[in-house]
């Protein structure tokens, strides 16, 4: 008899725990108090001297711990919410496939440039670092997310009174932006920073002398896994341009100010990263690629021009994309009013 | 009834009662209640809520200001009583008289649909 009540208090006590440790730390004291009144009660109800079966029947009417706790508390319980996650999904799929592909390749050329030791460790690496690849890529985009999310809780965009006069006209055929131009950007993009970081020994160049291959590689790998987080955050803002562009779907004189100023911001760290004055370049490309073609001590000055080449090439299409933009975004604001 | 009626037809009977039960929480907290002989008036009414329906809707609503609550300790068991603020009892009314504007309404509706049943 002692002993049943003991094990029938035992049980009770640990759904209380279930119940009570899902909540904040501040309600727990109070939940448990009532929460503990509120089986006694139950248990009265059945007889003056409940047995285990009784506590058993009661806790079962009052449910899973984890569905009482739910009931109990009033947090936000998503982490993404419906007005993102059609978007969240899609950028979900796109960037996974981008990394996937990316991974893929980069893992290939890299096996072809450098054969491994013995296939089954070569296919196991293979898949592990894809698999942990869309791991990353997956947390990534979930915690912008839902940093999104947050952030734009509380924002006047959403508490302000809806008018509809101030809906947005139906855009015209020519400021529309088409979904497949923004993510065809991504996925490039996600490609781009998949190679980089998984493997910048791609960018080479390769030089075969008597069957043998050799690599040249473009950059001077101590200083550039130095600037690679900054790579990154520049790649990143050319991603951040592509979701601006899908979620507002059409082009618009504030849409294309912002588009503008983050080419601006793009531009400026790439001449920092890439530039002429950046250490990223491997300074003895020439004389590695010289030893083997017998070059003359001046094709060394070519490939210092190879940085200025590239900003002059980034400036052009930047200011030709700022460009676009503007007159995009004027002709439709133009059309609009 | 299928199955798959069935689960549809409990879930709009779940929300045709959400409103009510407020209501009737209220109605009955005009003196003050502790949780668990609530649940055994709104059961002996023939409105029976389930207790993990019921002590967190009381919880809320203390919450948003309509209850307010307090530890009685003198008795066997401590017990937590409950009873309408003053902005519950406006609230209770304003709640109240919707709820027999929405009565008749609903009846009138109901009736004037009636004859192609009858």
């Amino acid at each position: 008899m002692r002993h049943d009540e003991k094990q029938a208090n035992d049980l009770i006590h640990r759904y209380v725990y279930q119940v009570t440790k899902r909540l904040p730390e501040a309600q727990r004291a109070d939940i448990e108090a009532e929460l503990r009144g509120l089986i006694d009660d139950m248990l009265t109800a059945r007889g003056s001297d409940p047995t285990q079966d009784d506590v058993i029947e009661v806790l079962r009417e009052l449910g899973r711990p984890a569905e009482l706790a739910a009931k109990y508390s009033d947090r936000k319980r998503y982490l993404i919410g419906p007005e993102y996650f059609d978007l969240y999904l899609l950028i979900v799929k796109i960037v996974l496939a981008a990394t996937a592909f990316g991974m893929a390749l980069a893992l290939i050329i890299g096996y072809t440039t450098k054969p491994p030791a013995t296939i089954p460790g070569a296919v196991a690496n293979f898949f592990a670092s894809i698999i942990s690849a869309l791991f990353q890529a997956f947390a990534w985009v979930t915690g912008i997310f839902a940093l999104i999310e947050r952030w734009t809780k509380g924002s006047p965009a959403k508490t302000m009174p809806w008018n509809p006069v101030d809906l947005p006209p139906v855009p015209t055929e020519k400021a529309t932006i088409k979904r497949s131009e923004p993510i065809v950007g991504i996925v490039f993009t996600v490609l781009f920073l998949v190679l980089l970081n998984a493997a910048p020994q791609l960018f080479s160049a390769y030089i075969t002398v008597n069957g043998v291959l050799h690599m040249a590689p473009v950059f001077d790998f101590t200083v550039y896994y130095r600037l690679l987080p900054l790579i990154d955050v520049m790649i990143c803002v050319g991603i951040a341009k592509e979701l601006l562009r899908l979620i507002v779907g059409r082009y618009t004189l504030s849409l294309s100010l912002v588009l503008v100023a983050l080419n601006v911001v793009a531009m400026i760290m790439f001449i920092c990263l890439f530039g002429p004055s950046s250490g990223v370049w491997n300074p003895n490309f020439m004389t590695q690629i010289g030893t083997e073609w017998s070059l003359s001590a001046s094709a060394a000055n070519l490939w210092s021009l190879v940085p200025k080449i590239l900003v002059g090439l980034c400036i052009f299409g930047n200011v030709v994309d700022s460009i676009q933009v503007i007159v995009r975004g004027a002709r439709s604001t133009s059309a609009a009013g | 009834m299928t199955e798959e009626m069935q689960s549809i037809l409990g879930n709009l009977q779940q929300e045709l009662r959400r409103g009510a039960i407020v209501l009737c929480v209220l109605s009955l907290l005009d003196k003050p209640r502790y949780g668990y002989a609530l649940l055994e008036r709104l059961e002996k009414s023939g409105m029976s809520v389930e207790p993990g329906t019921l002590y967190p809707l009381l919880r809320r609503l203390e919450k948003q200001g309509l209850l307010k609550s307090e530890w009685e300790t003198s008795g066997m068991r401590p017990r937590k009583y409950y009873v309408m603020s003053e902005g519950g009892r406006e609230a209770y009314h304003l709640l109240y008289r919707d709820w027999t504007e929405m009565q008749s309404t609903i009846n009138d509706m109901i009736q004037e649909g009636e004859p192609h049943e009858a």
